[in-house]
């Protein structure tokens, strides 16, 4: 028996190429079961992302239409699109390297326009693609190979960081939170402004080994036994959040959608003279 | 309001106005209904008419965050139905080298304009040059073939901008438009055309599911949105728009074809201007601004009693090298007055035989009549 | 007692699994066991063995990075406990 929701898939080219036990085809799953349950037809959808693992997710998985873009700028290229076809959704699938690292620029300032993107920020903690490379998410002391004598840098708090941002809809959860994660992309796909959602994401192959999980199953336990909830933090010191995921919802805000102000002045020259 | 009544307004207008500025009208002209930028001296006044205009005829503006922003913005827009344009100076354009080659592999049509100040690095931001005539047929990596038009004075940019969209949509190319600080800045009388008598070439679009990226020299595109599922990318690709990084074969026929689709259309897409050519013993070839004082240093030497001929390249790339061959072979000498030290001096250099001379002048200011007539005048007077 | 209980099955994609076993840890009934034979691509596909246990939470499909876990909830029937 086949999956009904591979119609949503370009199923020629799987399965994927995804390793075994990568959590990137956890988050393509779930999409699917979203954009199913949202009743959204795919051909309203037009999917923009990066270059590494995650931005495989849409191209060439997903099939609607595709911009498989440049490094680090599925957010600029989507910008455009979004303010061309302000009635489709247009979403973004890409990773920690590509929106937080290469392309962090455009991300916080998308979510400073509140441009009315989707954007799912896979967090796998390291440059997979390449072959794990240190990433502005890997945790400090963590062996890459680029960080042999471990990671001498903080790592960035990106959910945090893109709330601070402005963005509409910020929430982070993990691979593991199946149900919550289904419930937040909903919920991001159906506002209206700039809204993000960074989900930790689990890969064996270029981050697990190097910190004593050697398959993907190893990281979702992790997922599993070190997710915190967001509410549960206040007043929590900082070392006792070490090692943690929190997870939750950390910003939904009514904010006017950019595309729509754009339009607005449009339509102030629709009567007046030259 | 609507773009033909926007455009009837402006028809046998005649304003005073820069060379940025009118760039900025003739993309109006020519349908661009799509501008994100960055600012940046010499090409702010592009962007800054862009933000008042556009919104008249229901085109929207965009500043980004940065160049590379600014073109990828671009590029979405042009795959979601619109009509692209950004513009920016040396430093900038540098930036949007990556995506440059992204617009040529993913064959997206589009408008880059740079008005050229000196450089390398910030240089002389406030002066102008015309140094990034290279890069702008080089600059991003790869084999590829580039359009790049160079206007001389404040009407050609408004002209030759529409000529600019129409390559583009033609040849589902990027355009470069190369202005120079000079040109750019520089104030002159423009002149309006009736929008009724402005030859528009239309965007291929196929309503039928088809190969966007193959089956033909120039196949049609797909508009975004449209229910097609079409798969747009920079990597290697078949000619349904699907990946394919592996093999030889694939890259060599996509590649080939890009830089075919433009190459075998070389003398199409060429155009010059030549003057004083039946009898000429010397040739002066130049382009942009310093086409300008090129033509009065010739009238000055054929005052005096040389036999010079002027050769003003308006097309930069594909370079015109059918006719510089041809006049090469009439000439003891071509000398190239550019704001560069010999850039496209160097290019003729490929294609002729007699001794080719580069009237380099750098610095921010543009050679003098007197200038090019004594270089000229004292390399002949060896013979 | 007489409880009434949705009719669950669970389908294996044969063709998509790779073998990960994330559905077989974490499924807290333990309704999966791993196959004895390698599928067509060289892995160990999970067979739903103790399909008495499953609870129709979903976790498995949803989870499942290859789409390769399938739920069919059919019409309720009703179960003597």
């Amino acid at each position: 028996m086949k999956n009904e929701l591979l119609k949503y898939l370009r199923t020629d080219i799987l399965p994927t190429e995804f390793c075994s036990g990568c959590g990137c085809g956890t988050v393509l799953n779930i999409f699917c079961h979203v954009v199913d349950e949202l009743k959204i037809n795919p051909d309203d959808i037009i999917m923009v992302t990066g270059i590494g693992c995650s931005s495989w997710i849409p191209s060439p998985y997903f099939s609607a239409d595709t911009l498989h873009t440049t490094h680090g700028r599925a957010i600029a290229f989507a910008t455009g699109v979004k303010v061309m076809k302000p009635d489709k959704h247009v979403i973004v699938i890409a990773g920690d390297g590509d929106l937080a690292g290469i392309g962090g620029n455009h991300l916080i300032h998308a979510a400073r326009r509140n441009i009315g993107l989707t954007v799912f920020l896979v967090n796998n903690y390291i440059y997979g693609m390449t072959g794990g490379q240190v990433s502005p998410t890997t945790p400090s002391n963590v062996p890459t190979t680029t960080t042999p004598y471990g990671n001498t840098e903080p790592a960035f708090k990106i959910a945090e960081l893109v709330s601070a941002a402005g963005a509409s809809y910020v929430a982070r959860w993990t691979t593991y939170q199946v149900f919550h994660l289904k419930k937040a992309m909903k919920d991001a796909i159906l506002n209206k402004g700039f809204s993000f959602i960074e989900i930790c994401s689990q890969c064996p192959t270029s981050y697990g080994k190097r910190v004593g999980m050697r398959e993907g199953i190893d990281q979702l336990k992790d997922f599993r036994d070190n997710s915190i909830d967001l509410k549960k933090t206040a007043g929590m010191k900082d070392e006792e959040l070490e090692n943690k995921f929190i997870v939750g919802k950390f910003a939904e805000r009514n904010r006017t959608e950019f595309t729509e102000n754009l339009r607005n002045i449009n339509r102030k020259f629709d009567e007046v003279p030259v | 309001m609507t773009r033909e009544n926007y455009l009837s307004k402006l028809k046998n207008r005649t304003l005073f106005i820069q060379g940025d500025e009118a760039a900025a009208y003739g993309a109006l002209y020519a349908g661009c209904n799509f501008f994100a930028g960055y600012p940046i001296t010499p090409a702010s006044e592009v962007a800054e008419l862009m933000a008042k205009e556009l919104p008249k005829v229901d085109g929207y503006y965009i500043q980004m965050e940065d160049e590379i922003a600014s073109i990828g913005a671009m590029i979405g827009a042009a795959w979601s139905g619109g009509k692209s344009m950004t513009a920016t100076s040396g430093p900038g354009f540098s930036l949007m080298q990556e995506n440059i080659g992204y617009a040529c592999m993913t064959e997206t049509p589009c408008v880059i304009v740079n008005v050229q100040r000196s450089g390398p690095s910030t240089g002389q931001a406030t002066l102008a040059a015309q140094g990034d005539m290279l890069q702008a047929r080089w600059g991003t990596h790869g084999d590829h073939e580039m359009i790049a038009l160079s206007p001389s004075s404040v009407q050609e940019s408004f002209d030759l901008m529409l000529e600019a969209f129409n390559l583009s949509e033609k040849y589902r190319n990027p355009v470069i438009f190369l202005l120079d600080g000079e040109v750019g800045h520089i104030r002159e009388k423009v002149v309006f055309p009736d929008i009724n008598e402005v030859n528009i070439h239309p965007r291929n679009i196929s309503k039928e599911k088809v190969d966007v990226f193959g089956g033909m020299r120039i196949p049609p595109m797909i508009e975004f949105g449209q229910g097609h599922r079409i798969h747009v990318t920079g990597s290697t690709h078949k000619s349904n728009g699907m990946r394919d990084v592996v093999s030889q074969e694939a890259h060599d026929k996509l590649i080939r074809r890009l830089n075919d689709k433009i190459e075998s259309n070389r003398d199409e897409i060429s155009k010059y201007e030549l003057h004083f050519t039946d009898d000429m013993e010397y040739l002066v070839v130049s382009y942009g601004a310093s086409a300008r004082p090129s033509m009065g240093a010739v009238l000055k030497l054929r005052e005096k009693g040389y036999k010079v001929g002027f050769l003003r390249l308006i097309t930069i790339w594909p370079f015109s090298s059918t006719i510089v061959k041809e006049l090469g072979k009439k000439v003891k000498n071509i000398f190239v007055p550019e704001m560069n030290l010999g850039q496209i001096s160097r290019e003729i250099e490929r294609f002729v035989s007699c001794a080719v001379h580069p009237v380099s002048k750098i610095g921010g200011v543009a050679h003098t009549i007197n200038e090019i007539v004594y270089e000229i005048e004292s390399e002949v007077k060896k013979y | 007692m007489i409880r009434e209980k949705d009719k669950i099955e669970i389908y294996i994609d044969e063709g998509l699994c790779k073998g990960c076993d994330i559905c077989i840890e974490l499924c807290r009934p333990g309704v999966f066991v791993k196959s004895e034979k390698l599928n067509s691509r060289g892995y160990y596909v999970p067979v739903p063995a103790s399909m008495n246990k499953c609870t129709g939470c979903m976790i498995c499909e949803l989870i499942c990075p290859e789409l390769a876990v399938i739920i069919k909830k059919n019409e309720l029937v009703k179960e003597v406990v």
